[in-house]
């Protein structure tokens, strides 16, 4: 198989690839967990940081 | 699992802080280098006649120290500060986070030796020589242990989408560094690559983009994504999107090297595959652009008052124009006016000071009242001011270098109607001191800004008692 050809292929593989993390990605069922994922960082600061900075983030990671 | 049990977790900060001040103190080297030999491209004389001291050899220390000293140890600072944050537990192995400190430490040594005395392979961006690259490769797995251990014993359920971006950077430029650095050596100071001809330009590029792609770019997301939100204090504004972004980002990445080398010996296909995934990877760069400034949607009136933020959003901004820009080159009837010119060097300083020093140094202004127990930098005016400073530098720089780009493109190829050159190559380098001398104005702006962030980091580490002279900016908006 040459360049191109593996290239052709490669170009088709990762259109698929990407098809299906967009699928997955904004399928509703998963919409929960998502959200619940990109507030995790602030998860943390719930814990044991008491210092000023990080008061104000407690209150909006409470859910 | 993701909810946590109400423990102190003792975290590994020292390898954290180290990697911290060693940034802003590589940064101002890296940088001051830059701007010395800026202004030897003005006053040649600056050289003094000195071989260590040669444009020749102080460009590649350059490109050494801000990339892989600066920048690299940004990244090392904030995956291992990040790593340990969203999976709430200590680093995996604190001896082996100790051996990448010191072991990086001993790289950029070794580059600022051997790179002024002429040492080097010769490939742009991995001109150091075959022991320092076996260092740099026995290191760079130390790290990917950590790491990828770290991620191992998490005491979190998902792994945050920061240390996907970490994670494919660290992997990768492993995988690029030890590929192109393959060659034999001949004496303890010089060896050469085991690929040649065509070959050996296309696993250069291969390299070199993808270091842009992989270092420069996922690395710096990682730290967008972590950062950007917590300095914000909201979510990041679509985490399916960065899902996304991510996968679309790595696929489409690893293929666009080859638009380093349009016109040359390359075979034709390989040219117009780089040129195509070159142009597609706009889309996923414009969508996690996006993705970190509208986190602060409906929440935009804090960056008047928070210059980390602003540092942070400007940089976005940055990264956004770059990676149009730098597709728009790849177009290879663009490249034949844009190669070979200084409109690239223009290209690679809006991205490298606009969008990876920018959200470095908000990350680390975020980062230092955390690691050192303070309530906030010790002056946030002065934050401001750098702010100001690192824009106006980056700007004037990127201004200058693309018009002198583009004229020196259109100079070289004016023909006269009997097909002779219009212009000499020296009327082109004689139309360009005016701005060879606006791009070392912006550098010394840029290094300005870089002193008096590294004046007010040590303020902020060594006195107690400004803490609470004035409320944070963030919370004047609240």
């Amino acid at each position: 198989m040459g360049g191109p050809t593996f290239n052709a292929y490669y170009t088709l593989l990762v259109f698929a690839v990407i098809i299906i993390v967009i699928l997955w990605a904004y399928s509703s069922k998963n919409k929960d967990k998502f959200d619940h994922d990109a507030n995790s960082i602030f998860e943390e600061d719930e814990k044991a940081d008491d210092k000023g900075q990080n008061q104000k983030r407690e209150s909006k990671s409470d859910e | 699992m993701s909810q946590t049990i109400p423990q102190n977790t003792e975290y590994n900060f020292k390898v954290v802080k180290q990697f911290t001040v060693m940034t802003i103190i590589w940064g101002i080297v890296g940088m001051a280098v830059g701007v010395l030999i800026a202004a030897q491209l003005v006053w040649p004389a600056l050289n003094f006649d000195i071989p260590y001291l040669t444009y020749s050899r102080l460009r590649p220390l350059h490109t050494n120290a801000v990339i892989f000293a600066f920048g690299t140890s940004a990244l090392f600072a904030t995956a291992y500060y990040v790593v340990q944050k969203t999976c709430q537990v200590r680093l995996f192995s604190d001896k082996l986070a100790a051996f990448t400190f010191w072991g990086w430490q001993a790289v950029i040594v070794a580059a600022v030796i051997t790179l002024p005395l002429g040492m080097t392979t010769s490939k742009e961006y991995a001109e150091l020589e075959w022991p320092v690259s076996i260092l740099i490769a026995v290191v760079w797995i130390a790290f990917l242990i950590v790491f990828f251990g770290t991620l191992a014993i998490r005491r979190t359920s998902h792994i945050y989408v920061a240390n996907w971006f970490y994670g494919a950077f660290i992997i990768a430029v492993a995988m690029l560094h030890i590929g192109n650095n393959l060659a034999i050596p001949v004496s303890f100071t010089k060896s050469y690559s085991i690929y040649s001809g065509a070959v050996d330009a296309m696993m250069q590029w291969w390299y070199g983009h993808n270091a842009v792609g992989f270092l420069l770019t996922a690395g710096f997301l990682g730290m967008m994504y972590y950062f950007v939100p917590k300095q914000a204090e909201r979510p990041v504004y679509s985490y399916r999107l960065s899902v996304v972004h991510f996968w679309a980002l790595i696929s489409i990445y690893i293929w666009a090297g080859p638009h380093h080398l349009h016109y040359t010996a390359l075979p034709d296909w390989a040219q117009s595959v780089g040129m195509v995934m070159s142009v597609v990877l706009f889309v996923p760069s414009w969508g996690g652009m996006i993705n970190g400034i509208m986190t602060l949607s409906g929440a935009w009136h804090k960056l008047r008052t928070d210059p980390i933020l602003r540092f942070l959003i400007v940089s976005l901004s940055f990264y956004g124009m770059s990676t149009f820009e730098g597709p728009m080159m790849a177009i290879k009837s663009v490249n034949a006016l844009s190669h070979y010119t200084d409109w690239t060097i223009g290209h690679v300083h809006s991205g490298a000071l606009g969008w990876v020093a920018m959200i470095s140094i908000g990350a680390i202004y975020h980062l230092i009242p955390v690691l050192f127990d303070r309530d906030r930098m010790y002056s946030v005016k002065m934050i401001n001011t750098h702010f100001w400073l690192h824009t106006i530098g980056v700007v004037l720089y990127i201004v200058a270098m693309w018009i002198s780009g583009v004229m020196q493109g259109l100079m070289w190829r004016a023909v006269n109607s009997d097909g002779t050159l219009t212009y000499s190559f020296v009327e082109s380098l004689e139309a360009s001191y005016p701005f060879y001398f606006v791009r070392f104005l912006g550098g010394v702006f840029v290094v300005a800004g870089m002193l008096l962030m590294a004046f007010n980091t040590y303020k902020t580490i060594r006195s107690d008692k400004v803490r609470a002279s004035e409320p944070l900016p963030a919370a004047q908006s609240v």
